[in-house]
C-alpha cells in the first residue's frame, strides 16, 4: 500500500515537473523527459501488470493538458511500457545499471517516435494544426532526448543504489 | 473443467484496451469533467510552484508578483483605454472624419474589464505553444478572450477554458491567426501569424501598401472579441516580390513570449 501511494506521489511531482518546470521554458523536444524516465524505471522495477496499470494512470492525467485527440497520450504510454517490458524480460539478461541506461534511451526514442506517428496521422486528418514534423530540429531533439534521458538514468541508477539496498544486480531467470 | 480462452497477459492487454476506450468515451460525453476539473484545481498550486521555479532558474528577469499585478490592474486598464482613446484621436485629427469622432465617444464611455491569470504549465505538444493559466469558466473566462501582458501587448487568446484552469494559445504559435494593421498613414491591413513558437509573421499586405521598419503593428478589431489597438509588435523586416499579390513582414513583439508569468485576461 505504502508502495502505491509513493509510486501515485512520484507521478503526480514528475508530471507537475515537466510540464510546469521544464517543457514552458524548452522550444521544441524538450531536452529531458522525467516521464519516459519514470516510466523506464516502472518498467524496471514492476511486473507487467502493475506496470500497464500504472503507466494507464500516468498517460490519463497527461491527457488532461494535452490538445491532441484525447486517449493518444495513454495509449503511446501504455505501449511504451509494454515494448520496455519486454525488451527487459526478453532481450536483456539481468537487471543493473547499463540494461536501466538502455531502457530510459530505447522508451524515449519508442515514446517520441510513437508521438511523431500519432501526431502525423491527426495532422492529415485535419484533427491538429501543427504536425510534430514540422518541429524544427526534430530528429536531433530526440536524439539529445534519449541520450541525456539514458545520463540521467546513469545518475538515478547510481543514487538509488546509493541511498538504498535496491538495484542490486539480478539475473533474469527466464521460464 | 473451464478452459480459459486467453491467458493472464492477454487478458490484462484486453482489459486495459478496454480501460482506454472506455476513458476516451468517458471524456467524449463529459461524464469524466468533473474529475479531470478537480484533477487540475488539486494540480494548480503545485503547478504554480513548479513554474515560478523555472521562472527563477531561466530567466529571473522576469519575475514579477501576483500582489503587484493586482495594484497594476487597474492602472493597467486605465492606460489601456486611454492608449485607444489616443489612437482614435489621432486617427481623428489626420482624418477629420466625424464616423471617428463618435468612435471616441465609444471608447470613452467602453470599460474593459480585466481578470489577471498566471501561467502555471504547458501543453505537452512540442509543435504547439499553449500554456495553461490558472483561471477558468468560475471565473467568467471563455474561449476566444484574448490575454494581454503589460502595456496593452497582445499575447494570445484562450481557446478551452474548464471549471478552474484554461488554454492559451500563444500568437506565436502556428494556429494563431490575428487580423491587424500597421500603424502608417494607409493603415495597411494584414494578419498576424505565428511561426512555429519563434517568431511573428505578418501576411496578405497588400503590395501596393508602402511600410517600413519599426512601425507598429496593433489589431484590427476584426474578431469577435478582440478589440482594436491592441500591441502586437513592430515591423523588423519586409519581404516583397514584385510578382506576388501580396507582401509580408516579420513582427517582433516588445516581450518575451516564451517567459511569461502572469497575463491580464480581458473580460467581455
Amino acid at each position: 500500500m505504502s508502495r502505491n501511494i509513493l509510486i501515485a506521489v512520484m507521478i503526480i511531482a514528475v508530471l507537475t515537473i515537466q510540464l510546469s518546470f521544464i517543457d514552458p521554458f524548452t522550444t521544441g523536444i524538450a531536452p529531458i523527459s522525467i516521464i519516459l524516465l519514470f516510466i523506464a524505471l516502472l518498467a524496471f522495477r514492476l511486473e507487467i501488470i502493475p506496470l500497464l496499470w500504472w503507466s494507464f494512470g500516468i498517460g490519463a492525467i497527461h491527457e488532461i493538458f494535452s490538445i491532441l485527440p484525447f486517449g493518444t497520450f495513454t495509449i503511446i504510454t501504455v505501449l511504451t511500457s509494454v515494448a520496455l517490458y519486454f525488451l527487459l524480460n526478453n532481450v536483456l539478461t539481468n537487471k543493473s545499471l547499463f540494461p536501466f541506461v538502455l531502457l530510459a534511451i530505447v522508451g524515449s526514442a519508442i515514446y517520441n517516435l510513437l508521438l511523431l506517428l500519432a501526431s502525423t496521422v491527426f495532422y492529415a486528418m485535419n484533427s491538429i494544426e501543427v504536425s510534430l514534423y514540422q518541429v524544427p530540429n526534430l530528429w536531433t531533439g530526440i536524439l539529445l532526448q534519449a541520450l541525456i534521458n539514458g545520463g540521467a538514468a546513469f545518475v538515478l541508477f547510481l543514487l538509488i543504489r546509493l541511498l538504498t539496498r535496491r538495484f542490486q544486480n539480478q539475473f533474469l531467470v527466464r521460464n | 473443467m473451464r478452459q480459459k480462452i486467453f491467458n493472464v497477459r492477454v487478458n490484462i492487454f484486453l482489459l486495459i484496451a478496454v480501460a482506454v476506450v472506455l476513458l476516451v468515451f468517458l471524456h467524449a460525453t463529459g461524464i469524466l469533467r468533473p474529475v479531470e476539473n478537480a484533477i487540475l484545481y488539486a494540480l494548480r498550486p503545485v503547478q504554480k510552484v513548479a513554474y515560478n521555479a523555472g521562472l527563477k532558474f531561466f530567466a529571473p528577469e522576469n519575475i514579477e508578483s501576483v500582489e503587484k499585478l493586482g495594484v497594476s490592474n487597474q492602472e493597467l486598464q486605465n492606460k489601456l483605454s486611454n492608449a485607444l482613446i489616443e489612437n482614435a484621436r489621432l486617427h481623428s485629427l489626420i482624418t477629420k472624419d466625424e464616423v471617428l469622432q463618435q468612435e471616441i465617444e465609444y471608447l470613452k464611455t467602453n470599460d474593459y474589464k480585466f481578470q489577471a491569470a498566471q501561467i502555471i504549465g504547458k501543453s505537452p505538444h512540442a509543435g504547439t505553444q499553449i500554456y495553461i493559466l490558472d483561471r477558468g469558466l468560475n471565473d467568467n473566462v471563455e474561449v476566444g478572450m484574448p490575454i494581454i501582458y503589460q502595456d496593452g501587448i497582445l499575447v494570445g487568446k484562450i481557446i478551452e477554458s474548464g471549471a478552474n484552469s484554461s488554454k492559451m494559445l500563444l500568437i506565436t504559435d502556428s494556429n494563431s491567426s490575428v487580423g491587424a494593421y500597421i500603424q502608417n498613414d494607409t493603415n495597411s491591413p494584414g494578419i498576424v501569424v505565428g511561426k512555429l513558437g519563434l517568431s511573428l509573421e505578418m501576411q496578405l499586405i497588400p503590395q501596393s501598401e508602402e511600410i517600413t521598419i519599426n512601425q507598429i503593428v496593433v489589431s484590427s478589431g476584426i474578431e469577435e472579441n478582440i478589440p482594436e489597438g491592441l500591441v502586437l509588435g513592430q515591423v523588423s523586416s519586409i519581404s516583397t516580390q514584385t510578382e506576388e499579390l501580396f507582401q509580408t513582414a516579420s513582427i517582433e513583439s516588445p516581450v518575451k513570449l516564451d517567459r511569461l508569468q502572469v497575463v491580464s485576461i480581458i473580460i467581455q
